[in-house]
């Protein structure tokens, strides 16, 4: 526990609202989750990414965001719209990428909205089963070792665009679930790309559906690997601005419309706000960013 | 600091304008996270018709800190 108050500190000492908001942080964690932080912490050190590194990961994703956050008060949309903007300076520039993705698990524990997200994750998926189980754009690898724990499938497959995400995805599994058997492979790839013949028990898919330029045709595309009674879990956002989000969810209805349109339907969803104190309605109203969770079926 | 602007910070706060001191800030204002902290310098801009730098902005320390820096740029 040693370095993730050290780890607290250091960041706190570089911005004035993270030292706010990360006070009492560990109160608000349950025993397991600071037992899971305190390890994520020390296999990034053991990996040479030292603390000081991992406050310049975590520090580089609040600032970067805050800066897309203030464009978005400013101009009411995001400052890009296409892939070809974005995947240079993100997701196929290794040196940024492992920044962001290390500053993104962080997140999962130390932001509100992604914690809440984390524990709704590892509720609704306990006991999932099947065959064979799809997890799109895995980025750090959280959900794709939770989903190894915490559900049932012969096979795990995880595709991402970006070859840092396969890399740091790989290793984090390899660390969590050292002596376990379970079958798994990470592939470089669009997802645009990916062999559609394919049928998978489970898709699931954490904020990606943002990252693309067509959200149709990428739910379409997820349509056609789920099979028939597939479990299918995506999120996104509504009005999060980040540096590599180009498409713009204004309303929960946009949301739907588009997955509706895909030909999935929605068994149920869930929506998350940045602080307990901003409810789902005042969120809506001042255009604050909301994450949805969805629960969907072919 | 001016009526006029403290009741811009306290609408984007959606708190009451009393509460509001040249030393409010993120400690001392519970609802003044980082989001609200932009949402109120963008609004200062819009309404000013004036531009902080994101460093500037990202160090001002309280709201007296924002005021003097405004009347720097009006
Ligand atoms: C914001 S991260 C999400 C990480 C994790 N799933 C979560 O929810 O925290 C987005 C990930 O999606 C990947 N990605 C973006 N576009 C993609 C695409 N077209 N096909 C596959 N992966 C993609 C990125 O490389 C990145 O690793």
């Amino acid at each position: 526990m040693k370095d993730v108050i050290t780890l607290i500190e250091k960041i706190s000492v570089q911005d004035q609202f993270q030292e706010q908001y990360l006070k009492g942080i560990l109160d608000t964690l349950t025993d397991l989750e600071k037992h899971s932080l305190a390890d994520i912490i020390s296999f990034f050190k053991a990996q040479g990414f030292d603390l000081d590194y991992q406050t310049r990961a975590y520090i580089l994703i609040v600032q970067d965001t805050m800066k897309e956050q203030k464009y978005f008060f400013d101009h009411k949309k995001y400052r890009y719209s296409t892939y070809k903007e974005v995947a240079g300076h993100v997701y196929d520039d290794p040196e940024y990428m492992r920044l962001y993705m290390v500053g993104l698990i962080l997140s999962q524990y130390f932001w509100n909205i992604h914690r809440s997200m984390m524990r709704h994750f590892r509720e609704i998926t306990k006991g999932v089963s099947g065959k064979k189980y799809l997890e799109i754009g895995p980025g750090h690898g959280q959900y794709f070792a939770d989903a190894m724990q915490n559900m049932h499938f012969d096979e795990f497959l995880a595709v991402d665009v970006s070859a840092t995400s396969v890399e740091m995805t790989k290793a984090f599994v390899a660390h969590t679930l050292k002596n376990s058997s379970v079958k798994y492979d990470v592939i470089h790839k669009n997802f645009f790309d990916f062999d559609d013949s394919a049928q998978f028990d489970a898709v699931v898919m954490g904020e990606v559906l943002e990252h693309v330029e067509d959200p149709l045709s990428f739910l379409k595309k997820i349509r056609s690997v789920a099979s028939e009674n597939a479990f299918i879990y995506i999120t996104t956002v509504i009005n999060a601005p980040a540096i590599d989000h180009i498409y713009l969810f204004r309303n929960r209805d946009e949301v739907l419309d588009v997955v509706n349109r895909a030909g999935l339907s929605v068994v149920s969803y869930k929506e998350f706000t940045p602080q307990p104190s901003i409810s789902v309605e005042k969120a809506i109203r001042k255009e604050y960013p909301i994450d949805i969770a969805l629960i969907l079926k072919r | 600091m001016n009526e006029k602007f403290k009741e811009l910070v306290a609408q984007v706060l959606e708190i009451d304008v009393n509460r509001l001191s040249e030393s409010s800030n993120t400690s001392n204002i519970s609802e003044w996270d980082s989001l609200l902290h932009w949402e109120i310098i963008a609004e200062i801009e819009r309404t000013y018709k004036i531009k902080f730098t994101m460093s500037e902005a990202a160090a001002f320390k309280n709201l007296g800190e924002i005021y003097a820096a405004l009347q720097g740029k009006i």
